[in-house]
């Protein structure tokens, strides 16, 4: 899978470029405390407002301007980096083991266990997901962990349908019953030979569900329900520039292309990888 | 010597929405250590069927053993529970199936997939099961076998892999080996090797082999015994030469009379047997086989006959006595 992905990352050039943007971006997130020009959350309230470096009446060393309470908006969204990589990762990771763990074992087993959690996947996509998130943050309070939990939590049915399908083909096939043959218990057979073979589906669902977590974790923080205030995110710097779109553009602007960086190339790649994954809709 | 295996009555059922599938009519076979039974007949005769019941390996549900008993051991198979069943399965009863490839997980070394089954049941470590199935598979004759364990299913050609599939199986050194059509999807040169393997390791183990086919030229060579089935029932077991010189069921008859012959100078017209196997869904009353049968009597469409000793070893299923 790796050398097909690198051959066909040769040929698409749209996929060199958000590869380029991801790997820039996650540099920033890892080394934001090193290369931040200020402190995101140093307030200096004789210097809010400034424009970035082009405009008139910019201050050097405020690259990207300032927000209203005269904090360096460069230094937030390279901050802002860290949650949305964080909560798009961990929440993916949570709804990818929760997903592909219901996924194999309602293939499997089928029976009453595939009716129950696939009547539950049903009930899950009858319900926007970001509602849920919001009762259940509103409730417990604006906390990082909760809401990688709640993502987390809600994201798995897209795992589970696609999982469970792939493994409906290959529980038929003979290596399972050959598997069977051998002894293999239920969740050997399982673990051994139905997940590494679903590996690569699991990989490209996974690569798009970073980018739709980061624009949840984006849109609860724009609402004031992500993290807490403290922590300089780019959902939030979004709300908060939209009071000054009129004449402090720069603040909801650097953030909301932050945002649409990331995951266009998030969704960029995520593409690229299934093209790889599935060769047949490749050349079609 | 006693049989390693014995059937008695088996009968198995699968419940689908609408019908009731009888795929197995009471089947009754044995086998004795290091002998060969054959298991011969068309498709849909129940033969695979048969095997795979042997291991309990058909979902449930739709399958359901509604009858008889499978003795391994002094145990009924169809009695034990599910963990006692898995430590016999790959251990006392191994199974190679007919497309091996298919039948090796593609993600997994070979060498890992032999190793699998002697640490689930022999409880090796890692490296102890690694260098025994590198033994495995010198034994199956892959040549280089320290560097081949290490390769992966689509590294290997069809013969080798079915050699992986037999290295598998006989790992733990079963006292059964059912091996379902092992040959047939292997070209004729391979089938030969194959079937050469097959018999010279079980010279050398001793296991029983259930060997299904429907290849007799495979059975002329390699059988010891032949059961044929036809529509799920037996209709004649005897020895592998009584079977080609005497049949006694005119089933068997056909089956051998459509089969190309090479000892005929200038090679005779083949003989096929008319018409199709029976639906399952709806099989003929009586003998299964009267519709086709060049020799029925009016009473074939309403009796079952059943299997009955016609000379020391030599059983058939029909009305008509004598050889035929």
């Amino acid at each position: 899978m790796l050398t097909a992905t690198l051959r066909a990352l040769r040929r698409n050039h749209a996929a060199k470029v958000a590869v380029g943007v991801i790997a820039l971006v996650v540099l920033v997130g890892v080394f934001a405390p090193l290369i931040a020009p200020h402190d995101p959350n140093l307030q200096n309230l004789q210097l809010k407002l400034r424009p970035p470096f082009w405009m008139d009446g910019s201050e050097p060393g405020y690259l990207l301007g300032t927000d209203k309470l005269g904090r360096d908006v460069l230094s937030r969204v390279m901050y802002g980096t860290r949650v949305s990589l964080l909560v798009g990762l961990a929440a993916t990771l949570l709804s990818g083991v929760v997903g592909a763990a219901v996924g194999v074992v309602s293939g499997y087993y089928r029976g009453w266990r595939e009716q129950v959690f696939m009547r539950l996947a049903d009930v899950q996509l009858a319900f926007p997901s970001i509602l849920l998130a919001l009762a259940i943050i509103a409730v417990l309070g604006p906390s990082l962990l909760f809401l990688i939990l709640v993502l987390g939590l809600t994201g798995w049915v897209s795992y589970a349908r696609v999982v469970r399908a792939e493994v409906l083909s290959l529980r038929e096939r003979e290596f399972v019953t050959a598997a069977r043959a051998i002894g293999d218990t239920g969740p050997q057979i399982m673990v051994r030979h139905l997940l590494p073979n679903i590996v690569a589906p699991l990989a490209t669902i996974g690569t798009l569900q970073v980018a739709a977590m980061i624009v949840a974790e984006a849109s609860l923080s724009y609402l004031g329900l992500g993290v807490p205030p403290s922590v300089p995110t780019w959902g939030s710097m979004l709300a908060d520039g939209q009071l000054y779109l009129r004449g402090a553009w720069w603040i909801a602007v650097f953030s909301g292309a932050a945002i649409m960086m990331t995951t266009l190339a998030i969704n960029v790649t995520g593409d690229l990888l299934r093209d790889v994954a599935d060769p047949k809709a490749y050349h079609r | 010597m006693s049989s390693v295996l014995e059937i008695n009555d088996l009968h198995v059922e699968f419940r689908l929405d609408a019908d009731t599938v009888k795929p197995v009519n009471g089947v009754s076979l044995s086998v004795e250590a290091g002998e060969t039974l054959a298991v011969v007949g068309e498709s849909g005769s129940g033969k695979t069927a048969t095997a795979l019941s042997i291991l309990r390996l058909h979902p449930t549900p739709p399958c359901h053993y509604t009858g008889g008993e499978i003795l391994a051991g002094g145990r009924d198979l169809l009695k034990l529970p599910e963990r006692e069943m898995r430590a016999i399965r790959g251990n006392e009863i191994a199974m190679v199936f007919q497309d091996p490839m298919t039948s090796l997980n593609p993600l997994k070394s070979v060498g890992a997939q032999i190793a699998e089954s002697l640490r689930l049941h022999q409880g090796l470590s890692r490296s102890q099961a690694r260098a025994q199935a590198v033994q495995a598979l010198r034994e199956v004759g892959i040549p280089n076998p320290e560097q081949r364990a290490g390769e992966y299913p689509h590294q290997f050609s069809g013969g080798m892999r079915q050699r992986v599939m037999i290295a598998i199986a006989l790992a733990c050194r079963p006292k059964v080996l059912i091996a379902d059509e092992p040959t047939t999807a292997l070209d004729v040169t391979v089938q030969a090797q194959i079937m050469e393997l097959l018999a010279g390791l079980q010279e050398r183990f001793g296991m029983a082999i259930v060997l299904i086919t429907h290849d007799l030229g495979v059975v002329a060579r390699c059988a010891d015994r032949v059961l044929v089935m036809y529509g799920g029932r037996p209709v004649e077991l005897a020895a592998v030469d009584e079977v080609f010189a005497a049949p006694r069921m005119p089933y068997t008859r056909a089956l051998l009379r459509s089969m190309p012959r090479s000892d005929v100078p200038g090679g005779a017209p083949l003989d096929p047997i008319p018409g199709s196997p029976p639906n399952l869904f709806s099989p003929p009353g009586g003998c299964a086989f009267h519709p086709r049968c060049a020799l029925a009597l009016p009473e074939c469409s309403s009796t079952v006959p059943p299997l009955t000793e016609r000379a020391p070893g030599h059983s058939a299923a029909c009305l008509l006595e004598g050889s035929l």
